[in-house]
């Protein structure tokens, strides 16, 4: 099964993730612990424009990080949604719980 | 008036209690007319002093039923004294109780025996006493003394902690009402309690002691800790001197303007008090409150989550028991199992000892709560308890345990755990309830693993997890109702992707001709999922013999999942209910992707699942589903999927996808329900080369229709 590869970087007061690769039950977990990481702790920006694919698993990940920048007081938001990833949050019937932005430069101060 | 003031809200604040509170207990009555006449004493007061400028006899009235009812109050108290927690000559209480205020009433009001006349000096009302005046206030004090007595007495008897506490707070509490109304009201202590003169206005308002403590002895049911209650004081004088002196020298500050901008000092007193108790709530729900115990509710939570379960059962649970007894001081803890006969045996520290026959009546009495957590103290106290309150505190005396949690699944009951007292020799309370409700989710896996899981340690280090997890999976899936009715067929199969699933699947039969379905999958792999998927069945189970209305059971399961399932956990899914002799399915879809229906009338299969909105994402799902209803056609066929077969990829990278669902349902139309499952999952292996990324859970409905005669029957 192919990974992810998931690319941390500063964006202003944002700590920004870009993943590449498929998002689904096999390669969640890297993001998922980079998400631990960093949650509650500083903004997150997570770059979807390499994601390939992007299943159930991948939604609970980005679910658990934005519950928890809520409960932190931290902004979370999702940056460059490919099709896929559209479709798939698009399909919980609550694609308005996240914050979406079409590029990193969009990104608020 | 301004004296007037006070008593007209410390009526408001009586009667609103008064009024709003329930229960059926025999002696509840008498609260109710304690708080009521509390509050019409205190407003009779009021008005009489707000009439006798102008209304002299009114106000005469008024006066003389305001002294009625501090007398009917302290007689309520008698009999709460008395009777309280219960009694069973209630009826001869009441009548006696009726008697006496009738006799009361006659004096006091009917006659000049209390009050003879009130004369207006202005500013001043002047009351000429009765010739009995002194009679009858010292009777009503008396009154209030006696019932003091009698719960001194009841103190010293009891051996429950709770009540005893209930007891010394409400003889404390009618002491300071009665030494409020005597000493202001009674001419027994004239020349030396003179200065209390002018206060008489206000006399009825000190029943506002007794009225407070009546209803925390009829409300709680648990016992506080009066180093706690210390504690919560000390920060709350804390923070007023904190944040109430600041808003005070800043509003007295403004009143600079009172002449000029009078406007201006009220906004800047507005703003002061508004800008302090906000963020003296902030301070303090931050330092001392919620968001701490909710810190330490998490963090047990996550230990009990991370308990090494792989290790065997005995490692597990002494890992439990050491986590509880420190989190709660608990002396002990015992961990017990149902057993094949469902049966409830200790499983340990001991194992194998029969505590609970089947058809015991405390296990049944266990069974008729609503509630999760039993404490000894609740059990004893709590009027929710009293009809089971002979089997169940045999029950938890018999162990000694002064806790109770327990995991149910619908009408079974898969495990207890019972707590020994506190080391301390403190009770458990509200906190101590709030923080266990916190990690109930958690405590059922617990349970649910001690049931399933043989005693030997599960060896192989790789096949540990998968292990155990086949082990608890197997169980959850084989304990469903399957249907057995001649006009249904169905057809399912679940299969995990990597032994740990977080599909659900349950079918669970309501009458001969109802059944109700969940299918779904919980989000999260591995065994996170499985328990979670576990815990959430137990919860529709439970939750489907309580909640009568649709959408409400979607409700509470959407809570349940945002409230106990770890954070970032969400269900999709289909909620169905199906109706055999009205050939109909309703349905609430929250998300389920594939409803694909096809008929002997249609020429293509339709897909009926429409939008979903899948639960754990919001917290309030009811504006958001719709229950549906599909008609069933005789010899129609309903397939319903989760995501995993549809988002199943091939080595090139292409999906499953819907399309191919519906061509096998076409080629299948004169299959069985359980040929054309199988051809489904044969399918799905070839397109993935036998390696499938999901959990699948697929099931077929065949409704083959029923005859007239039957439907009428």
């Amino acid at each position: 099964m192919t990974g992810i590869s998931v690319e941390a970087g500063i964006r202003g007061k944002w700590t920004t993730l870009l993943i590449n690769g498929p998002l689904n039950s096999y390669s969640y977990n890297e993001l998922q612990n980079k998400l631990n990481e960093l949650t509650g702790q500083c903004d997150i920006a997570v770059d979807f424009s390499g994601v390939t694919s992007m299943t159930s698993a991948g939604i609970g990940v980005i679910l658990a990080a934005l519950e928890d920048s809520e409960a932190a007081e931290k902004r979370f938001c999702l940056v460059a949604l490919s099709e896929v990833v559209r479709l798939a949050i698009e399909s919980t019937g609550f694609a308005e719980r996240f914050t979406v932005i079409s590029s990193l430069k969009d990104l608020p101060l | 008036m301004g004296l007037s003031f006070i008593s007209y809200i410390s009526a408001a604040f009586m009667l609103s209690f008064g009024l709003r509170l329930k229960g059926r207990r025999s002696v509840s009555g008498f609260f109710r007319i304690a708080l009521i006449a509390s509050a019409l004493a205190a407003a009779g007061q009021a008005n009489a002093y707000i009439l006798a400028e102008s209304h002299l006899f009114l106000a005469l009235i008024f006066a003389r039923i305001s002294v009625f009812m501090i007398f009917i109050a302290f007689l309520s108290y008698l009999f709460i004294a008395i009777a309280y927690p219960d009694t069973k000559s209630t009826i001869v209480l009441y009548l006696v109780f009726v008697l006496s205020g009738l006799i009361a009433l006659w004096f006091c009001v009917g006659t000049n025996a209390c009050l003879d006349s009130i004369i207006w000096h202005r500013p001043e009302l002047v009351y000429r006493e009765g010739p009995f005046y002194s009679v009858i206030l010292n009777i009503v004090a008396l009154t209030g003394i006696v019932a003091v007595l009698f719960l001194i007495v009841k103190a010293i008897i009891t051996k429950n902690r709770v009540f005893r506490q209930k007891y010394i707070i409400l003889a404390f509490a009618i002491l300071l009402s009665i030494a409020g109304v005597y000493s202001i009201m009674s001419n027994a202590f004239y020349g030396i309690l003179a200065f209390l003169n002018p206060l008489y206005p206000v006399s009825a308002s000190s029943l506002v002691f007794a009225a407070i403590a009546a209803v925390y002895v009829y409300r709680t049911t648990r016992i506080f800790q009066p180093a706690h209650a210390i504690k919560t004081i000390a920060i709350w004088f804390l923070l007023a001197v904190i944040f109430a002196v600041p808003a005070a020298v800043i509003s007295g500050t403004g009143f600079i303007f009172e002449k000029t901008a009078p406007w201006l000092s009220g906004i800047i007193a507005l703003s002061a008090f508004l800008v302090a108790a906000r963020s003296a709530e902030s301070f303090a729900v931050k330092r001392f409150g919620a968001e701490k115990d909710e810190a330490a509710r998490e963090d047990l939570a996550a230990a009990i989550a991370h308990i090494d379960m792989s290790s065997g059962r005995e490692v597990a649970l002494a890992s439990l028991s050491s986590l509880l007894i420190q989190a709660f001081g608990a002396s002990w803890l015992l961990c017990m199992t149902e057993d094949d006969n469902a049966n409830i045996r200790k499983t340990w520290p001991e194992e194998g000892k029969l505590v609970l026959a089947h058809d015991s009546s405390a296990l049944d009495a266990l069974l008729q709560l609503d509630r999760q957590i039993v404490f000894l103290t609740d059990v004893m106290s709590d009027e929710y308890f009293l009809k089971v309150r002979p089997e169940i505190s045999a029950f938890m005396n018999s162990l000694g345990a002064a806790v109770l949690i327990m995991a149910r699944e619908g009408r079974r009951l898969i495990g207890i755990f019972a707590l020994g007292s506190k080391k301390s020799g403190a009770d458990y309370d509200e906190r101590d309830y709030a923080t266990l409700e916190a990690v109930h989710g958690k405590l059922f896996v617990l349970a649910y693993y001690a049931r399933h899981i043989e005693r030997e340690s599960l060896l192989t280090t790789v096949e540990q997890e998968i292990g155990l997890a086949d082990q608890i999976i197997k169980s959850v899936h084989d304990n469903i109702d399957v249907i057995e009715h001649p006009a249904v067929i169905m057809s399912r199969r679940c299969l995990s992707s990597m032994g740990l699933g977080g599909d659900i699947f349950d079918t669970v039969k309501l009458s001969d001709q109802r059944w109700f379905m969940v299918i779904g999958d919980i989000s999260g792999k591995g065994l996170n999922a499985s328990m979670s998927m576990i815990i959430l069945k137990s919860m529709i189970r439970t939750l489907i013999a309580e909640e009568k209305n649709f959408t409400n059971f979607i409700s509470r399961i959407n809570l349940f999942i945002k409230d106990r399932l770890p954070r970032g956990t969400f269900f999709s899914g289909l909620f169905a209910f199906l109706a055999i002799d009205k050939g109909s399915l309703y349905y609430i879809n929250c998300g389920i992707p594939a409803m694909l229906y096809s008929s002997p009338g249609l020429d293509s299969v339709v897909e009926t699942q429409g939008e979903g909105k899948m639960l754990g994402f919001v917290r309030d799902i009811k504006p958001h589903i719709k229950t549906k209803k599909l008609v069933l056609a005789p010899g129609s066929r309903l397939l319903i999927s989760t995501d995993g077969i549809i988002e199943t990829e091939s080595i090139k990278g292409e999906r499953y996808s819907k399309e191919r669902l519906v061509r096998i349902l076409v080629e299948n139309r004169t299959s069985s329900a359980e040929e054309t499952v199988e051809a489904v999952i044969r399918s799905a292996n070839a397109f993935t080369g036998g390696k499938l990324e999901d959990d699948i859970t697929l099931a077929i409905i065949d409704y083959k229709g029923i005859a007239k005669k039957e439907k009428k029957s």
